[in-house]
């Protein structure tokens, strides 16, 4: 039975989406994978599932076969890139947002909250990195850009994009690491003003 | 590259009534050659006193200040090396206008001419083909129509344009930028850098840019590294500074025990 589905995110359907860029092998999307989402740290090898899956489920159809599994040739079937730009024209709600520390939050007890604090500046320090990888990133793609202009070739709208993508990258690794700091200072802030009260409380 | 301009140990406060307020706290700052390094934090947080201490406008209280192995302003302090020392140093010591350039958002007095303000810099230090170097630094931004106009005229887009003219004008080794390239839209900002960037990478000698700006979002495509400065510290920055809400009590926060005489003296002035 078919797992793809249109309102998230799956790995599927970016597979799919390369795909669609052009016929690939297993081992050539995992690679591309790994390039242009080098941040979102997908599950490496996911190729080598997801193309044999879409394919079976009819969004892909083999052209050539190779010497092993995973270098056996895919093209997306109009089934495929239905599917695809459907996902691609959807308008993404808030409500799609499923955010693991807003629903660990709602379990939370006080006993919990100087782990969910060390947790939550792990958490801050590894989007920290991360938004310093996306601002390198962002760099480079500039550099890129002026060095084009500079030999006077032509404006590369991928180029363009890809610039924006990486500026949108590092402009919501900054919020979130902002994000993350306010929050556990909020949670600290509980602890110190209620957890001696709750101390009291509980030893009578 | 190789290390243009190295802050170290840098502190600086203000008296605030009987409180010594510490602004920068043991600071520590380095910029390479074709380098732009941009420093953000909030309203009054101190990143415009960090840059006026980088380009030798202030002093700091302790640690050193060095442009290309230099130390900055070494003269200031004649007594505690000798006249003579001051006097050798005082020559080869960096000089604003000429090593180092600053350009501000505030510009100068609305009816100052475009092409004297570009021009300062250089005819401080005894250029005379000053308004044709203007001319060529304006044109090289895409300013040449402002050269015969008034500060006051000029747009705020015009005015970030003259700015880096002004800024690239010589053949400075650094370029400070306060606040200039703040305030404009995202794709005005995304112009702006590659500008900025265009001119890092042509000067000859290849020069470095230390910036400041008011957001992360603009600092992040301005400059290659952003640094916050927050209650005096200096760290990476990976997100918009703090809030600036209460602005007083963050003042208060950053009141500290500052570095005594003694410790000051063990550190250095900066200034030898």
């Amino acid at each position: 039975m078919s797992t793809t589905k249109v309102g998230e995110t799956s790995q599927k359907i970016l597979c799919l989406g390369f795909v669609i860029q052009h016929e690939d092998t297993a081992q050539g999307v995992d690679r591309r994978m790994k390039r242009r989402f080098s941040s979102e740290r997908f599950t490496r090898g996911i190729a080598h599932k997801s193309l044999p899956s879409l394919a079976e489920d009819g969004f892909l159809e083999l052209v050539e076969e190779g010497t092993a599994q995973p270098l056996d040739r895919y093209r997306a079937t109009p089934k495929g890139e239905e599917l695809f730009y459907e996902w691609l024209r959807q308008t993404e709600l808030p409500p799609t947002v499923r955010d693991a520390t807003q629903c660990k939050l709602e379990f939370y007890e006080m006993a919990e909250l100087p782990e969910a604090i060390e947790s939550l500046g792990e958490q801050q320090e590894a989007f920290g990195v991360a938004t310093d990888i996306a601002h390198e990133r962002l760099q480079e793609e500039k550099r890129a850009r002026r060095e084009r202009r500079r030999r006077g070739l032509p404006t590369d709208w991928r180029l363009e994009l890809r610039i924006a993508k990486a500026k949108d990258a590092v402009k919501l690794g900054g919020m979130l690491t902002k994000r993350l700091k306010e929050l556990r200072a909020d949670l600290q802030q509980i602890l110190d003003a209620y957890n001696i009260e709750i101390g009291e409380v509980a030893g009578g | 590259m190789g290390e243009l301009l190295v802050l170290d140990g840098v502190c600086k406060g203000f008296w605030r009534g009987r409180s010594w307020l510490g602004v920068l706290k043991d600071v520590g700052l380095e910029i390479e050659r074709g380098q732009v390094v941009g420093v953000i934090s909030q309203r009054l947080g101190g990143k415009t006193t960090l840059l006026e201490i980088a380009a030798g406008m202030q002093r700091p209280d302790a640690g050193t200040v060095t442009l290309a192995g230099r130390p900055l302003e070494s003269a200031r302090q004649p007594g505690l090396r000798g006249w003579w020392a001051a006097r050798r140093e005082r020559a080869t010591a960096p000089k604003l206008g000429h090593d180092l350039v600053w350009v501000t958002r505030d510009g100068p007095r609305q009816e100052l001419e475009v092409s004297k303000y570009v021009g300062w810099p250089l005819a401080v230090h005894g250029r005379s083909d000053v308004r044709t170097l203007a001319a060529a630094a304006l044109e090289r931004v895409g300013a040449q129509d402002c050269i015969s106009r008034q500060w006051g005229e000029l747009s705020n887009w015009q005015r970030l344009l003259v700015g880096l003219a002004r800024g690239f004008a010589g053949t400075p080794q650094l370029v400070i930028i306060d606040d200039l390239l703040d305030g404009h839209t995202s794709q005005d900002t995304d112009v702006a850098s590659d500008l900025l960037h265009s001119l890092v990478e042509e000067s000859e000698p290849r020069c470095g840019v230390l910036l400041s700006a008011g957001y992360f979002d603009s600092a992040v495509v301005l400059a290659d590294e952003v640094w916050e400065v927050s209650g005096g510290k200096l760290t990476r920055a990976s997100g918009p500074p703090d809030a600036d809400e209460d602005h007083d009590e963050d003042l208060d926060d950053v009141i500290v025990n500052f570095p005594t005489a003694e410790k000051r003296g063990s550190r250095g002035t900066g200034y030898a």
